[in-house]
């Protein structure tokens, strides 16, 4: 062989390094595809599961509230005659409540006792309006949530001005003798001495609460679709993130085969360019 | 400059005293490089496997999670049913108590006292409905005698909880607009004539306060379903926690591993080289000893 020439190994030699060159190449352009991928992909992860996060909360703030409500429905409806019905006895003056109050030995002038529960009744009253609002309230905040946008059967608005009762009286004129509007119970809970409020409207009082109640009740059977979309909308995005989890996984193993053939390509070039040196010397080429 | 620096090295190579230098530093050029390709290889087999027991231990992470999240709302639930149960047994006693007073046998209806209180409790009905049709309750069965054993007290407890529980179901198939009228009246006809009926709460044979008595002791049954419901999810936290811990010492072991491994590929490949580098060097040695012989001839 003439000094000067290569021979037909030291070709093969150049070309696989020159392959093994642009293996590296390709490998590192793919490692650097997939990681934006990742980044992709790991954004969207956060972001779901913030979501999911998010609605967990909601459902959760909805369990709660409902049993602050349930518990409220459930003490008034249990107590919702008893102080009526205590004084029907001893206010009235038909003639079978006498003969019951003869029965009960009582006879009732002006006494403590009636005092007390027409006071004890203005007042749980007012906290049963408390309540009412409370709740109220708790909902408008939980219908901040973007979710709401979403949910084209629910008005929030129109549940808000349900529960609010605020067409309460026009609508139910027929359960009320004396009270016409919700100013009127407030002037007798707030405003009005004990002695001048007649039977009349503490009867109408008492079914204020009672309806009271029965709007918080039939209302919040409303959020039953609602809550059951949200839990449904969790369950769906929940097999999102599983997918993206299971993808997230996929990519960063690509990532990895291609890291490593990067590296590997580069050591095989290197391998190659050296052999090369190697058959060039021993070749005596130079 | 470049041009300049090749003809520079070229002129080295060149130069036939440096060729068996460049020749061993060419050699040990390729131990390093393939030194370099094995521990690639190596840290790629066990990052190959580390990564799928991360991926595991992510899975498992996930799964406790959400073990924790049912295991919590078990315990949230019991504690509910508990508080709701303590305060509505005080309120009725008290009721009770009052009712067996002269004014009370006036004044306390069941429909009262007991009405509200199955009205409420059974106005949540469509879960119960679905999870007793689509047999939810046997599978739970199913799993919990087949984590704690068939003979164990969690699945006694849990049966005889179930067999009651399906025994007062038509409490909850009962349709309530008949109690919703009871309860919502806005006559004061009907309450007055409650008052003058002066029936007593305290004789026990009315149907609905034997519907209030079933429905306290499901309150009961349904305490001790979830109780070994929970005991259930606190064994698969536990399980869990024990594969998390698991995963993580396979972790520790084959990354341990794959330093050795690496290691033990270099002293190898190092005796490898030193001997394919002894038979070289005497191979050339030998080569020049023949040429010096044939000039000499």
């Amino acid at each position: 062989m003439r000094r000067g020439k290569l021979n037909k190994t030291s070709y093969l030699l150049i070309i696989i390094s020159a392959i093994f060159t642009v293996t590296s190449y390709v490998s590192d352009q793919l490692v650097i595809r997939y990681e934006n991928n990742l980044r992709t992909k790991n954004f969207n992860y956060q972001n779901l599961d913030t979501k999911i996060k998010s609605l967990e909360t909601t459902v959760s703030s909805f369990e709660s509230l409902d049993v602050q409500t349930m518990t409220v429905i459930s003490n008034e409806l249990i107590q919702r005659n008893f102080w009526i019905k205590n004084l029907f006895i001893m206010e009235s003056n038909k003639s079978y409540f006498r003969d019951i109050r003869k029965d009960l030995d009582v006879f009732i002038e002006h006494s403590f006792s009636v005092d007390n529960i027409k006071w004890r009744a203005r007042k749980s009253t007012w906290d049963l309006i408390d309540s009412h609002v409370s709740i109220k309230d708790s909902y408008k905040l939980i219908f901040n949530q973007k979710i709401f946008d979403e949910i084209k059967f629910f008005s929030s608005e129109e549940f808000n001005n349900t529960l609010g009762g605020y067409n309460m009286f026009e609508e139910n004129q027929d359960k009320f003798l004396i009270v016409k509007s919700f100013d009127d119970v407030t002037d007798m809970i707030l405003n009005k001495d004990l002695d001048d409020v007649k039977l009349n409207l503490w009867w109408d009082l008492r079914n204020f609460r009672l309806l009271l109640v029965e709007t918080l009740y039939q209302t919040t059977l409303k959020l039953e679709p609602v809550i059951e979309y949200i839990e449904n909308d969790i369950e769906n995005k929940t097999l999102d993130l599983d997918i993206i989890f299971y993808e997230r996984k996929k990519i960063n193993i690509y990532k990895n085969y291609f890291i490593l053939l990067g590296i590997i390509s580069q050591i095989l070039t290197l391998v190659f360019l050296l052999l090369l040196f190697r058959s060039l010397i021993k070749q005596k080429i130079f | 400059m470049k041009i300049l620096r090749i003809s520079l090295l070229l002129n080295l190579f060149s130069n036939t005293k440096n060729q068996s230098k460049f020749l061993t530093y060419i050699n040990i050029g390729l131990f390093l490089s393939i030194f370099a390709i094995s521990a690639a290889i190596i840290t790629f087999y066990i990052e190959t496997k580390i990564d799928k027991i991360e991926s595991n231990l992510a899975e498992a992470h996930i799964e406790q999670r959400s073990n924790q999240k049912i295991f919590d709302s078990f315990t949230k639930l019991q504690s509910q049913y508990k508080s709701y149960e303590s305060s509505t047994d005080a309120l009725v006693d008290l009721y009770e108590y009052i009712a067996s007073t002269k004014l009370g046998e006036y004044t306390i209806t069941v429909n009262d006292l007991y009405l509200p209180l199955i009205f409420t409790e059974s106005e949540d009905n469509d879960w119960f409905k679905e999870s007793m049709s689509d047999g939810l309750w046997d599978e739970i069965e199913a799993t919990i005698a087949e984590w704690f054993g068939n003979e164990s007290e969690e699945v006694k407890d849990f049966s005889k909880a179930l067999k009651a529980l399906k025994k007062s179901q038509y409490l909850f198939v009962k349709d309530n607009p008949e109690y919703f009228e009871k309860i919502f009246n806005y006559d004061s006809k009907k309450i007055v004539s409650e008052i003058r009926k002066k029936e007593s709460i305290n004789e026990w044979d009315d149907e609905i306060y034997k519907d209030y008595i079933e429905f306290s002791n499901l309150f009961k049954d349904m305490f001790l379903l979830l109780e070994v419901m929970r005991k259930l999810f606190d064994e698969y936290a536990t399980s869990w926690e024990n594969q998390i811990s698991d995963l993580n010492k396979e972790i520790l072991i084959a990354s341990n591993l794959e330093t050795k491994v690496i290691v033990f590929a270099f002293i190898f490949q190092f005796i490898v080289f030193l001997i394919i580098q002894y038979f070289e060097i005497s191979s050339i040695k030998n080569e020049k000893g023949m040429n010096a012989k044939r000039k000499i001839k």
